[in-house]
């Protein structure tokens, strides 16, 4: 008995040792996303574009800490999109495996709220990834102190209601748009990117008179529209606004709105730009407005040469959400670059001064205020694409637009 | 238009209602049978749906392929049941038990479905495309037909129950499984029979709604909750409960999404099983125990 103690504790004190070690000769990010649950798609693709970039910064050499190469390391934990499950995963990557880096959430802005508690009992440098939520960054302002170790990886939920908002104005001020009644519906899924990016939108409209004819939140997953679309019928909008980060959803809701032919200018958050949205919603997708097209694997040389390369290794399509993952991991890698060494305060200096163009997405600078990636033509820039014939184009911003608005 | 939407919304609920009548039938089934709450039923949809994904993967029409994973289902069902489920039976502890080892299962299901299908979902044709427009009424007919099926799916099995000689098996061991064993009944095969039915109808349903959810790992969930609930509010047990209370409840998300909002939607729902239960506890068409 007692000598099967011994073991046990001589075990588990060399287990814990071979965990400092590896600690110590590599750099260890940890990524905390769903893997599990209807957002799984998406975690996997963000996972699938970190493991191809770690790939190649440690096929160059890895990333000189301290004067030594050492290479990265990737760990995912599950989060399910559950904001529970999201802090234990990360207690375990920040508590058992000791990671030098934490990223949390890699997309849900829920999760990303319950872990960014942590930053101030673990001190080590925290980011999330694609969560745009706004209140993340307001919760940053409020309390530099408590999150000076947390950042924020993507541009904020605002931005998606202004392009939204930006390019309503643009096709009315092109005359391709005439408002009957100033009205504008939504139909978004009942998670945080849902309903900030809707009520961004429903502010900006609401300030130059229009009026929000209906606001439909559906759980996440959704998939029976039709009494959600009979009642876009009644009071027929101009523009629906339509987001959901669950594939499935965005296809029933293009087919169902097809069967039942509701006029008005159709923009679609995030799913569109899914790699299965235009096989599966078919003829439902043409004239399908959506934001953000920051992907175009067809019409940009970059992002094709990518596509091309993730194809080869994974056998399925890249998406926006595998291109980020790939750009974001290189963005952590220079980041330990510039920094040179682990130490928490030093790596938090390289966050804020941290001035990275990936070419294949765009420049990752952060805002020192709210720790967040700024969003703009000059930064991480917004594009709004249309989907015609199977295919999306840039129809907005006007300057980088590869074809015209055509109305549904 | 109104009243033409208002209509619509009335179909729609009965569509749905006829979704969550399929499920919930199958459950009633089971737990009327052998007193067990199958938590993996959900996850018999999604085996459902993909047996018919890969149907049409290997070359079948659709229409075959959603029958070959009917009766793939069909022994699925039993299969689990006789793996699983029956072995616990006899346990003291078998309540507990089989609802712990039925939630296990329905775990790894789904993430054994993750594993081997991976994370992107996948779709199925419409079994009939277009729509049936008369005025301003609009309804696609693959909606008409899951209306049609699924009655006409359930009013089959409303025969098989009361005049095969296997469905007054059913009947007897859900009477009383001891006195149906004196009488020559087999038990155990009764119990088999009623799981890969059940089954069964979760892969009609699959066939069905796929075309319009999807197919992925998580399919079934959110419908078994919706299941549980209409079970509850039919009647634990009642073959006919489940059915009225999955088209009572339909109807009432439909038309609640109509006079309220989506968000209302499951407040509605369940305020209205809350309110029928407390006044009458054992369901619409359950049996009061005394």
């Amino acid at each position: 008995m007692r000598a099967g103690s011994v073991a046990l504790a001589l075990s588990l004190t060399l287990g814990m040792a071979s965990v400092e070690q590896a600690a110590a000769e590599e750099i260890r990010i940890g990524f905390v996303g769903p893997l599990s649950g209807p957002a799984a798609a998406l975690g996997i693709q963000t996972r699938q574009g970190v493991e191809l970039a770690i790939e190649e910064i440690n096929a160059a050499g890895g990333v000189p800490i301290a004067g030594k190469p050492l290479k990265l390391e990737a760990l995912f934990e599950d989060s399910a999109s559950k904001p529970e499950v999201g802090v234990s995963a990360a207690q375990k990557l920040l508590t058992r495996d000791k990671v030098d880096f934490l990223v949390a959430d890699t997309i849900a802005s829920s999760v990303t709220f319950a872990v960014m508690d942590l930053a101030s009992s673990f001190n080590i440098p925290m980011m999330s990834a694609q969560p745009v939520s706004s209140a993340i960054s307001d919760k940053i302002a409020k309390d530099p102190e408590k999150y000076k170790n947390f950042w924020k990886g993507d541009w904020n939920s605002d931005e998606y209601g202004r392009i939204v908002f930006d390019f309503t104005k643009w096709i009315i001020e092109k005359k391709t748009l005439v408002p009957k009644n100033k009205s504008i519906a939504f139909v978004v899924e009942d998670t945080d990117y849902g309903r900030s990016n809707a009520q961004v939108a429903i502010e900006l409209f609401k300030k130059e008179g229009w009026n929000t004819s209906t606001y439909e939140v559906v759980p996440l997953g959704y998939s029976d529209f039709y009494p959600q679309i009979a009642k876009l019928r009644t009071v027929a909008p101009d523009v629906i606004v339509s987001a959901f980060t669950s594939g499935n959803s965005g296809v029933a809701f293009a087919r169902q709105l097809k069967e039942s032919a509701v006029p008005g200018v159709v923009i679609g958050l995030a799913y569109p730009g899914y790699p299965e949205f235009v096989p599966q919603a078919r003829a439902a997708a043409d004239g399908f407005v959506w934001a953000p097209f920051n992907f175009d694997s067809k019409n940009d040389p970059k992002q094709k040469a990518f596509s091309e390369t993730f194809r080869a290794k994974y056998k399925v399509d890249a998406s926006n959400e595998s291109v980020w993952g790939y750009c974001f991991t290189k963005v952590i890698a220079d980041v330990f670059r510039r920094a040179a060494q682990k130490e928490t305060a030093t790596l938090v200096k390289a966050i804020a001064a941290t001035d990275y163009v990936c070419d294949v997405y765009g420049r990752w600078v952060f805002d020192e205020k709210n720790h967040t990636a700024k969003a703009g033509s000059d930064y991480l820039a917004l594009r709004v694409g249309q989907i015609w014939n199977g295919e999306s184009r840039v129809i907005f911003p006007e300057r980088l637009a590869t074809t015209a608005y055509r109305p549904r | 238009m109104l009243f033409v939407v208002m209509l619509e919304q009335i179909v729609n609920g009965l569509v749905l209602g006829a979704m969550y009548a399929l499920l919930a039938s199958g459950l009633s089934l089971i737990w009327g049978t052998m007193r067990v709450l199958n938590f993996a039923q959900g996850e018999m949809v999604m085996l459902g749906g993909y047996a018919a994904v890969l149907g049409v993967g290997l070359g079948l029409p659709l229409p075959v392929a959603i029958l070959a994973a009917i009766v793939v289902l069909f022994f699925v069902g039993a299969a689990m049941s006789k793996a699983l489920v029956l072995p616990l039976l006899n346990r003291d502890d078998w309540a507990f038990a089989t609802i712990a080892v039925t939630l296990g299962m329905s775990i790894v299901l789904q993430n054994g479905a993750l594993r081997v299908f991976g994370e992107r979902f996948q779709q199925l044709d419409y079994l009939i495309d277009g729509v049936a427009a008369v005025g301003m009424f609009r309804l696609s007919w693959q909606r008409v037909l899951i209306l049609c099926v699924s009655v006409s799916a359930l009013a089959a099995m409303g025969l098989f129950l009361k005049y095969s000689r296997w469905g007054a098996a059913i009947r007897a061991v859900a009477q009383d499984r001891s006195a149906a064993a004196v009488c020559g009944v087999d038990v155990n095969a009764t119990f088999l029979l009623t799981f890969g039915l059940s089954a069964a109808l979760c892969a009609l349903g699959a066939g069905l709604l796929g075309p319009i959810t999807g197919v992925y790992p998580w399919m079934g969930a959110p419908l078994m909750i919706k299941a549980f609930a209409v079970v509850v509010l039919g009647g634990l047990g009642s073959f006919q409960g489940a059915i009225l209370a999955g088209f009572l409840l339909g109807i009432l998300e439909s038309v609640g999404v109509m006079l309220t909002s989506s968000e209302w939607r499951d407040v509605i729902s369940f305020v209205v099983l809350i309110a029928v239960l407390y006044v009458r506890p054992w369901g619409l068409f359950g049996v009061r125990e005394r």
